[in-house]
């Protein structure tokens, strides 16, 4: 399974990455919205999991962008959204797109893997 | 009106005798022959003036020749109005009787002496006579009180003791009431034409009642009656009130200055309301970034060390990442505690109150880690978890346990080691849940236990004395109350909870 992981928080990314690893998913994380722009545009993925407050620029800017790829109906399936700012906007923009939303921090670690890697 | 007057009431003529002939046609007059029967009498003074004398008042006028049939005439005219009409006078007898006892009904509540007088003249008097002056001298005094009062006037000034006593005298000699401008002429008494006037003498003060309409016309019998009337009704009404001014103004501005005490505590309530609305929104948006900036790293460095604590196997480095582990659980503790404190959401929620407690202890840990606590719960409050679930609003909680606990420590400070004691007791009580919190500081004086809770009160150098105002107000937000217990072991709270299902 190929998997984006979009976090600008390193240790974060790290753990995240690791978790997922090592259940057999295959893992690219980048610290940047542009970054995983760009891996979107060259490369498959089956689950895109973003975090909202990037340093550049933010995590449904990098879904606008993904539109050139993927159909409506996909994105809803592929994009999963992790924040620390889980306002009602925030939620009601992510339900436009029709995906999930999780909030930081996690209070089960082991669930919010086993939600990434089940497609 | 004037004219609707003179034909409704029987007219009378004025009986004139006059020494010197009298030409033209003059109304209401009738000329008789005897100065004996005569209402008015007409003398020739020198060659340019005339007298005119009333019989009735033994009052002389001295006009202009040119002027005596204008001025005959109109006496006659108001003369003529003037027919005592008994069943008149019978009826405001009767209204003024029933006016006395309305007076002094409306003494209880004046605000000024004079101003009430003003308002019981212009009811009665100041209809017939539109100018009052009402002088009285308190004996003893160095100067008289004069006052001018018209139905919308009122002007004060001081009336030398001699000029009083001059006046007061002419007037309680003299047989009759009307008086001619002359008599006074010389005092600060400013009148035009002929007055009523009535002098009275009190236990404690001297009274002159002055009545005029400014006119040179002479007052019938009517006017004088009720004059003399009014006078007589309202002396023992003017007795009292003058008796007992100083009372009374006294009683009328300790009214009117409690009245603008609690204006002014109503509006500083509001205002420490929307100060403290204000303070707490504001640290509530710098604590919920400072919150969302620091728990994104924390959680960061909580997955890791999560990770590393099952990947590592020595037992001296597990320990250390596990110790890790408990002082990020910590840090989210308290920045969950703190934007708990300062939230300006008026949410009520699920609380488990014990956990609560426990967090403003957490909260301020600088402060009372010297503090021995003694949390007590009736057993049957809580669930199975060991909890005790309230419906309430956190944030109120924590503000009130945090400033009753900072109080505490700060005035435990000075104890020797082991003895400060904070001591927190939950129970059910009919009106909700009663949390009676003490310490073993020096406590609270028996006559403060209400003025700590006033806004501004305040023991410490640089306290604001606005933490337990804002604390009980937060409480009777909620439905509940915060009152100080007198104890003479140190400081006793006593906090109601409502429940959810008593708030709205």
């Amino acid at each position: 399974m190929q998997v984006l992981l979009v976090e600008d928080e390193i240790l974060i990314q790290k753990s995240l990455k690791m978790l997922m690893e090592k259940r057999g998913a295959k893992v690219t994380a980048v610290s940047s919205g542009k970054d995983a722009i760009e891996q979107i545009k060259f490369h498959d993925f089956d689950r895109i999991v973003c975090d909202l407050m990037l340093t550049d620029i933010s995590g449904f800017d990098v879904i606008e962008e993904s539109k050139h790829r993927y159909e409506k109906s996909e994105i809803a399936k592929k994009f999963i959204i992790i924040t620390a700012y889980s306002s009602s906007q925030v939620i009601d923009k992510a339900n436009g797109y029709g995906c999930k939303v999780l909030n930081k921090p996690f209070d089960n670690i082991n669930d919010v893997i086993e939600t990434f890697l089940t497609v | 009106m004037e004219n609707t007057r003179l034909h409704k009431s029987s007219k009378q003529s004025l009986k004139l005798f006059s020494q010197v002939s009298i030409d033209g046609q003059l109304d209401h007059v009738q000329i008789i022959e005897s100065a004996k029967e005569a209402d008015l009498i007409v003398k020739s003074l020198d060659d340019e003036h005339f007298s005119l004398t009333f019989v009735e008042d033994a009052n002389d006028l001295k006009i202009l020749k040119s002027n005596l049939i204008p001025h005959i005439q109109r006496i006659a005219r108001s003369y003529s109005r003037e027919k005592l009409d008994f069943k008149k006078i019978l009826k405001k007898n009767t209204i003024s009787q029933s006016q006395i006892f309305s007076n002094f009904l409306e003494l209880l509540k004046i605000k000024n002496v004079l101003r009430f007088i003003q308002e019981s003249l212009s009811k009665n008097l100041l209809t017939d006579v539109p100018h009052v002056h009402f002088v009285f001298h308190k004996k003893g005094d160095i100067s008289a009180s004069y006052a001018e009062i018209s139905s919308n006037n009122l002007d004060l000034k001081r009336m030398s003791v001699e000029e009083f006593n001059d006046v007061f005298n002419t007037i309680k000699k003299a047989k009759q009431t009307t008086f001619a401008e002359s008599f006074l002429k010389s005092s600060q008494i400013n009148i035009v034409g002929t007055c009523l006037a009535k002098a009275a003498s009190f236990r404690s003060h001297n009274l002159i009642i002055i009545g005029t309409r400014s006119e040179f016309i002479p007052y019938g019998k009517n006017h004088i009656f009720d004059f003399n009337l009014f006078c007589n009704i309202n002396l023992n009404l003017f007795d009292v009130i003058l008796e007992n001014q100083d009372q009374l103004e006294l009683t009328s501005k300790l009214q009117s200055i409690s009245d603008t005490l609690k204006d002014y505590d109503l509006t500083e309530k509001k205002i420490n309301n929307e100060f403290h609305i204000k303070r707490i929104s504001l640290l509530g948006e710098l604590l919920n970034t400072l919150r969302h900036e620091l728990s994104n790293p924390l959680f960061g460095i909580q997955l890791s060390a999560s990770i590393a604590t099952e990947e590592l196997k020595q037992p001296d480095d597990r320990e250390l990442a596990e110790q890790i582990l408990e002082a990020i659980e910590k840090c989210l503790n308290i920045l969950n505690g703190f934007s708990k404190l300062y939230s300006s959401s008026d949410q009520i929620q699920s609380i488990n109150l014990l956990k609560l407690i426990d967090e403003v202890f957490t909260l301020t840990k600088s402060e009372t880690k010297m503090i021995k606590r003694e949390i007590e719960c009736e057993p049957s409050l809580l669930n199975s978890k060991g909890e005790l679930i309230i419906q309430n609003n956190p944030t109120s909680l924590s503000q009130i346990f945090f400033n009753l606990i900072i109080n505490s420590s700060q005035a435990m400070r000075q104890l020797p080691s082991g003895q400060a004691k904070i001591g927190i007791k939950i129970s059910q009580e009919l009106t909700g849940l009663r949390v009676d919190y003490m310490d073993s500081g020096p406590g609270i004086s028996v006559d403060t236990v209400e003025t700590i809770f006033d806004p501004f009160y305040t023991t410490k150098q640089e306290g604001t004395g606005l933490g337990l105002s804002i604390c009980r107000n937060l409480a009777q937000k909620q439905g509940g109350d915060l009152w100080c217990v007198k104890s003479d072991k140190g400081a006793q709270f006593v906090l109601i909870l409502a429940h959810a299902s008593t708030v709205s």
